[in-house]
């Protein structure tokens, strides 16, 4: 009692002391200071920041918040500066612009404020193994929502459930089927109904098979939210509950690793694990970033949820989480207020004083969308779906959240809203170049003693909190690739917040051929816009010689904004797609044996599919394509697995061969050897993870690699509109002569035309399902009407 | 009188075909001019052709001379008598006109051969006059007595019955207001305690003092306390009177005294009942503008001003930040222009604008019929803006639509008439600036008469001689005709206060300086340490001291600190308060004191005002002026936030940093601290 009296007395004095330094600090970056001085201290913060970072060992956690406070002083300075001492309007005009950017800044810059709150003291927890021998381990039910996704990626994400390190007694898993409800099975459309009639069977069929559960419903209320509430009131009994979407195919150890922190605390609803994509998102692949730089997610869960894990505000993702039945009962299953009923969920849970516990390992392996478009219409969701929660449920006003956990609710709905900040950064200075538009008044002395500090110690600090999982400028451009489409979304979603409508992700799609996504548009208006600001900039130049440093400010600033733009169009110059199983990257050793032959020969393999793998031999053996191999190989927890397979190439190197084979399947339990071993080994997606944050390619470079990729990307954009332009052409001359050439044959062509999405429809193994495969993108609210 | 003295130029350039300069003589009412004779020097160019190429000399639009200038002979003077019907007592126009070709035929007017200069260092006149007798009327004080048309030596004897701080104090309300009336013509004042011959004399005391030096002159005792008389024996000079029972009385004659400016009473006295005086607030002033307003530009003396021909000359308008005022660089002064313009000018004519001499913009009068502009908006950058007075000039450059060689030039028609309701509007301000800066001080009296009544002030007098006095009158006189305000606030002492929260003017020779005064000063090292005999930080530049000769100057360990002929001013921080100021204007003895005292009206000296330290050589020919930077620096004003810690952060930045980062890394000790404990909780032993 004493000790804690002692404590809190201490914690008192602490947070007594912090406060008078807190506004010790705040008065001084409000202060102003003359040239001379804001030079000295602006830059001197910001070389002393450097220094840290770089030469300082000891102490990490003191040493980052040392980091973060020296970066922020230069942000409040920098923010002031803004309000006080720039906002002066000498035209109507001029009103709208300069608050607009300034509304746009001040938003940017609350935002980093939150960011580096949520982020300041990240939560590192050794994983807790759960005692599998432990009578009082509880019950798990796995819940495999689906909608109208292919069969075949639901089998394999029930195998690799199937696959998962539990008892068999306490593990029961469950494929919740909207796409085969009473409703959808009697829908007025006769073809829909057979299609749903069909799903049903088939799912039906295959569940039977792998001896799990099958639930559908009568109605398709509330979409994946009610889906899953209604599993939880259909005789269906675990204690926990793991969430998995249908393309996310858990690891062995999943349960493992995540049910002992239930048993450690009795107040836990939730355990959450990162997503792991074995595909490029279409910003990877359009832009061939993909094993180079860390993905987008992997901000989110390689940083941010750990961030949030500490102020116990890491909340529900929809997938990959573990969730205690009772307290998600207690507030009558998962949210349906919102299109983001996960976040709400878990917010609700917050709010009634449960906790959250966030395993920074991946153990689900899932598909990221293939196309811009799909990316998009995933990312409005969850814009959309936070602004709901932030107009509707916000959490500065819910009741029960400590004021941490509303800080951080906070900066996860207010996130979302950069599309309106990244217009307006990427309009304003094309206003000022094209329209005169007085957009900042700032000398180039100011800007380079206030704005140009600011943004460097912003850089420094966002690289030095997520240097290892986001690169330098890559938010940047994830924001302004989506802030065109998020913008007119999240107004209407702004003007009637309940309005909006939960839409399913489609994944799995393939591509034909490499097409300009429809969503280019705005991009080519930009980018035209951006060339045309450079001789309008020169023009300003000449004839306004006064405005010479607004006018290098901008044109500077139109140069950033131009590198962003090269990189949007290589994003939206969609590639090629044929591949449907997805390689991942491995280096394990293996055991070939062709017996044949006589060969048995040890050989490392270097990447692994759902369909086969690549492997190296360090001699050169007798083998060539067509030949049958096995292949003994261990995965990381012992699992020994031996496959029958069929080399496809087998290219000679300098000391042996690269060899590709794929797996045959030979017997009833192939296909989930391959599941168990591809999905079941999460060291793998670990590994993967962790080698490309080693690429940590510090800020010079990382703006180099996206400025030569940008260049790269429209250069490939450019070309392959020209190609297809020129195609097109050719063919219509030759179809006009043709035309007026009698008897000459009219030859098709396939270029030239708009290539769609080609949803995939390979299966395992065809024996067992037998379905409509073609995913399609369709809307939930069709299901709730 | 060289003409230089008229104008700020040396040389008047007069280009092309024709063109034409005009100074303004000044002839004040108490002359009675008996004969003016004028020497012209010029200079002109080579290639003129003589038959063609004449050179005017105008007054008062009356051609006094016809000069042809001769490209053989280019250097050329005149001499001529000014007749003295033409000189009128206001300010008289002087004309020089020259019409100039290189042909017979025809010239190019725009022709760079086409030059005559007028040489006014080598110009001068001379003006023979007698003084006018000084009618008895109060309200020649402000018509005639002390008029800014007297381009001097102006002198005026300040008499005084004893010099008590109450009796400087009228004392310097009174040459505040004659020094007013000057506007800005430099007068020197003495003080003395019986009148001074040759001089207009202020008498302030009893009547029974009044009484005391005219006894035996036979003049008459005034009916009034305030009142204007004869000097005995001499009518042209006047005897000003202010006077009364107690110092009330006084003060509110010497009050009266000093804003009188209409022309009633028509009396020679007055028996002043009352004065209410104008409330005063901060930064009032003599053309001083404030912040976010909008003024016209007759508000700032400039009237509708009509630019003709192809040489239509330039027009301005001046105005006064205060001198600590700091405009943000990034924002406009925002001009407002209605102007209107002939037909028939060529595309390529425009208004030109500068503010302080640089470029601010431009408006283009491309229209060939002829247009108006109804509030043509001009920014210019706050950059361009100074504390202290900005001088915003218009340059038409208009150029007829027909030109070339041999073709009738029609100039009439180039016209632009720039309206005077034309608006400037002032940025936005602050108040802040780094003292010491004695060029603060010499724009507008800065910190003294950041309350422009100088109630914020207080005046040491280290000794009781005449000459401190009239030393401290002349400074105080100097300050209020810059700053336009009378200075009925300030107080006089002969002691210093420890206590003083005020702004210090400390006046008098060195040996009477209080050590405390000296030890607060950049002088005090050497006070400290016997000084080897000269002054610290002094660089090689231009007119600063040189090493090698300073040390005959100050010699502060031998106490033969300066030698005559020499004064000292120097600015420093209060070491009584902070954020207040000491103006340290000291000399080796009470004689250079008053020469300096003198001095410091001189253009030349104060243009010599800079840094925070300065000393003058008041050597027989023109005064020299040596500065350094000698002192510590400190801030003063009034920027967001608190004053007081402003001023901390500012005077010890560098330690400011330093605790900021302290503070820093404290903060986040504490906030790492109650992280882990935060931490513990949440984590528990996993």
């Amino acid at each position: 009692m004493t000790d804690n009296n002692s404590s809190n007395k201490q914690s008192y004095l602490l947070v007594c002391s912090g406060i008078l330094l807190l506004t010790f600090i705040i008065y001084v970056s409000s202060v102003f200071f003359n040239f001379e001085q804001q030079v000295f201290l602006s830059w001197g913060m910001v070389l002393l920041a450097l220094f840290i970072k770089t030469f300082i060992r000891n102490d990490q956690a003191l040493k980052r918040i040392i980091i973060i406070f020296l970066c922020l002083f230069l942000t409040l300075r920098y923010w002031f500066f803004r309000t006080f001492d720039t906002l002066f309007f000498n035209t109507p005009m001029d009103i709208i612009f300069i608050a607009a950017l300034y509304l746009a800044e001040s938003y940017g810059i609350l935002t980093y404020l939150l960011g580096v709150f949520v982020n300041i003291h990240p939560c590192e927890r050794k994983l807790i193994k759960a005692d599998l021998d432990d009578p009082a381990l509880p019950t798990v039910d796995v819940f495999i929502p689906t909608y109208n996704e292919p069969a075949e990626i639901i089998l394999t994400a029930a195998t690799a459930s199937i696959n998962m390190k539990y008892p068999k007694d306490k593990l029961n898993v469950y494929i919740l089927d909207d796409g085969g409800t009473v409703e959808k099975r009697n829908s007025p459309d006769p073809a829909a109904a057979e299609k749903a009639r069909r799903r049903h069977e088939d799912l039906k069929a295959m569940a039977s098979f792998l001896n799990i559960g099958y639930i559908t419903r009568e109605r398709n209320l509330h979409a994946k939210a009610g889906n899953i509430t209604n599993a939880l009131g259909s005789n269906t009994t675990g204690e926990l509950t793991l969430i998995l979407d249908c393309d996310h195919n858990p690891s062995r150890d999943l349960l493992v690793n995540t049910v002992a922190y239930f048993m450690k605390d009795e107040k836990l609803f939730l355990v959450q694990t990162p997503h792991f994509f074995i595909n490029p998102d279409p910003i990877e692949k359009n832009l061939g970033t993909f094993r180079e730089i860390p993905a987008e997610g992997e901000l989110f869960f390689g940083a941010i949820q750990k961030g949030l894990d500490f102020w116990n505000s890491s909340f529900f993702c929809g997938s990959a989480a573990v969730i205690r039945r009772k307290y998600l009962e207690e507030i009558g299953g998962i949210a349906t207020d919102t299109i983001t009923e996960d976040a709400e969920t878990s917010l609700m849970l917050h709010a009634k004083g449960y906790n959250s516990v966030y395993v920074d390992r991946p153990m689900i392996c899932g598909l990221a969308p293939e196309t811009f478009s799909d990316f998009i219409l995933q990312h409005t969701r969850w814009a959309t779906g936070m602004l709901q929660i932030l107009l509707l449920k916000n959490p500065l006003f819910q009741k029960g959240l400590k004021f941490y956990q509303r800080l951080g609710y906070l900066n996860s709905c207010i996130y979302w809203l950069f599309g309106y900040a990244r217009v307006i950064f990427m309009l304003a200075p094309m206003a000022y170049l094209f329209f005169g538009a007085n957009v900042y008044n700032a000398t180039i002395s100011q800007v380079m003693t206030y704005a140009i500090p600011h943004m460097v110690a912003a850089i420094i600090l966002t690289d030095y909190l997520y240097g290892r999982v986001r690169h330098t400028f890559v938010s940047e451009l994830y924001e302004t690739v989506q802030s065109f489409f998020v913008m007119p979304v999240l107004t209407r979603a702004l003007l009637r917040p309940r309005s909006p409508k939960f839409m399913v992700t489609p994944k799995g799609t393939t591509l034909s051929s490499d097409f300009a996504s429809p969503l280019a548009f705005p991009f080519y208006f930009l980018f035209f816009a951006s060339v045309a600001a450079y001789p309008v900039a020169l023009w300003r130049w000449h004839n306004n010689p006064l405005q010479q440093h607004g006018i290098i400010g901008c044109l500077i600033w139109v140069t950033f904004n131009f590198i962003m733009l090269l990189l949007c169009l290589g994003i939206v110059w969609e590639k090629r797609q044929i591949r449907t199983k997805h390689r991942i990257p491995v280096d394990k050793e293996a055991v070939l044996s062709a017996p044949f032959r006589g060969i048995k020969h040890n050989v490392r393999v270097f990447d692994i599919s759902e369909s086969g793998l690549g492997l190296t031999t360090e001699e050169r053996l007798d083998l060539s394509p067509g030949d049958d191999i096995l292949i003994d190989v261990a995965d990381s927890y012992g699992n020994e697995y031996k496959f029958h397979m069929k080399i496809t190439r087998a290219v000679p190197t300098d000391k042996g061969h690269l060899v590709g084979c794929e797996f045959l399947s030979t017997s009833d339990n192939t296909a989930s050897d391959i599941i168990g071993f591809l999905y079941g080994d999460s060291e793998i997606f670990n590994r993967f993870w962790e080698k490309r944050r080693e690429r940590s390619a510090g800020i010079w470079k990382g703006m180099g690699y996206l400025f030569i990729k940008g260049v790269t990307g429209t250069f490939n954009h450019f070309a392959g509109l020209s190609m297809q332009l020129y195609n097109y052409l050719t063919n219509k001359r030759r179809s006009y002569a043709s035309e007026t050439i009698p008897g000459e044959e009219t030859q098709e062509s396939a270029a030239g035309v708009v290539h769609c999405p080609v949803h995939n429809t390979d299966t395992i193994n065809p024996d067992l399902v037998q379905s409509n495969r073609s995913g399609n993108t369709e809307s939930a609210a069709d299901q709730t009407n | 009188m060289p003409l230089t003295k008229l104008t700020d130029k040396s040389t008047v350039e007069l280009k092309g075909a024709q063109s034409s300069y005009t100074l303004k003589l000044p002839v004040p009412e108490r002359w009675d001019i008996i004969r003016a004779q004028l020497h012209l020097s010029y200079v002109n160019s080579t290639a003129l052709l003589p038959e063609r190429s004449k050179l005017s000399i105008r007054f008062n639009n009356h051609v006094l001379a016809q000069v042809t200038l001769q490209p053989r002979s280019p250097e050329g003077t005149i001499d001529l008598n000014i007749p003295a019907r033409l000189l009128l007592n206001k300010y008289n126009d002087l004309e020089f006109y020259v019409t100039q070709n290189y042909t017979l035929d025809c010239s190019d007017p725009g022709a760079p051969e086409l030059w005559t200069n007028v040489e006014l260092n080598d110009s001068h006149i001379e003006i023979e006059y007698a003084l006018k007798q000084v009618p008895l009327r109060l309200s020649s004080v402000a018509n005639m007595l002390f008029d800014p048309k007297m381009f001097g030596p102006n002198t005026v004897n300040v008499v005084l019955e004893s010099r008590t701080p109450e009796l400087m104090h009228l004392a310097a309300v009174a040459a505040s207001g004659v020094a007013l009336r000057f506007e800005y013509r430099p007068v020197q004042f003495t003080v003395s305690g019986e009148l001074l011959k040759g001089s207009d004399n202020i008498v302030i005391g009893s009547a029974k003092f009044l009484s005391g030096i005219m006894a035996g002159s036979g003049a008459s005792m005034p009916s009034a306390p305030l009142a204007v008389l004869h000097m005995p024996g001499d009518r042209a000079h006047a005897l000003i009177y202010i006077g009364g029972d107690t110092y009330a009385v006084m003060l509110k004659n010497a009050q009266a005294f000093s804003t009188l400016s209409y022309p009633l009473p028509d009396a020679g006295y007055a028996l002043v009942k009352d004065i209410v005086l104008p409330a005063v607030s901060q930064y009032q002033g003599k053309n001083v503008v404030a912040q976010t307003t909008s003024y016209t530009f007759k508000d700032l003396g400039l009237t509708t001003r009509t630019f003709r021909g192809i040489n239509p000359g330039s027009a301005a308008l001046a105005f006064r930040l205060p001198a600590d005022a700091m405009v943000k660089e990034n924002e406009n002064t925002a001009l407002s222009i209605h102007l209107v313009y002939s037909a028939g000018l060529r595309s390529d004519s425009a208004l030109n604008m500068n503010l302080n001499g640089k470029f601010a913009g431009s408006i283009p009068l491309n229209d060939e019929k002829g247009s108006r502009y109804q509030g043509y908006s001009i920014q210019i950058p706050g950059s361009l803006l100074k504390a202290g007075y900005n001088t915003l000039s218009f340059d038409a450059v208009l150029s007829p639509l027909k030109s070339g060689e041999c073709i009738y030039l029609k100039t009439d028609n180039l016209i632009i008439t720039l309206y005077d309701d034309s608006e400037v509007k002032i940025p936005s301000m602050q108040h802040w600036i780094e003292m010491p800066s004695l060029s603060a001080f010499v724009t507008d009296g800065f910190p003294f008469t950041k309350w422009p009544d100088f109630r914020d002030t207080t005046v040491l007098l280290t000794d009781k001689t005449a000459e401190t006095a009239a030393s401290a009158l002349n400074l105080i006189a100097m300050i209020s005709q810059k700053s336009g305000v009378q200075p009925f606030g300030i107080n006089f002492s002969y002691e210093l206060d420890p206590g003083t929260e005020n702004d210090i003017i400390v006046i008098g020779p060195l040996n009477t300086v209080p050590e405390k005064i000296l030890q607060g000063s950049p002088l005090a090292s050497a006070l400290q340490n016997p000084w080897d005999g000269h002054l610290r930080n002094i660089s090689d530049r231009g007119t600063t001291v040189k090493k090698e000769t300073a040390d005959r100057n100050v010699r502060i360990g031998t106490r033969t600190v300066i030698e005559e002929g020499r004064l000292l001013v120097s600015e420093f921080e209060s070491p009584f308060e902070s954020e207040r100021s000491v103006l340290l204007v000291t000399a080796n003895g009470g004689r250079s004191l008053l020469q300096g005292a003198f001095a410091l009206w001189e253009p030349v000296v104060q243009s010599g005002f800079t840094q925070d330290m300065l000393l003058v050589d008041l050597g027989p020919a023109d005064p020299k002026v040596y500065t350094q930077e000698a002192g510590k620096k400190y801030y003063t004003g009034n920027v967001r936030g608190v004053n007081k810690l402003n001023y901390f952060l500012h005077k010890y930045f560098r330690a400011s940093v330093a605790v900021l980062i302290i503070s820093i890394i404290l903060l986040a000790w504490i906030i790492y601290s109650l992280l882990k404990r935060h931490k513990k909780k949440r984590l528990g032993n996993e």
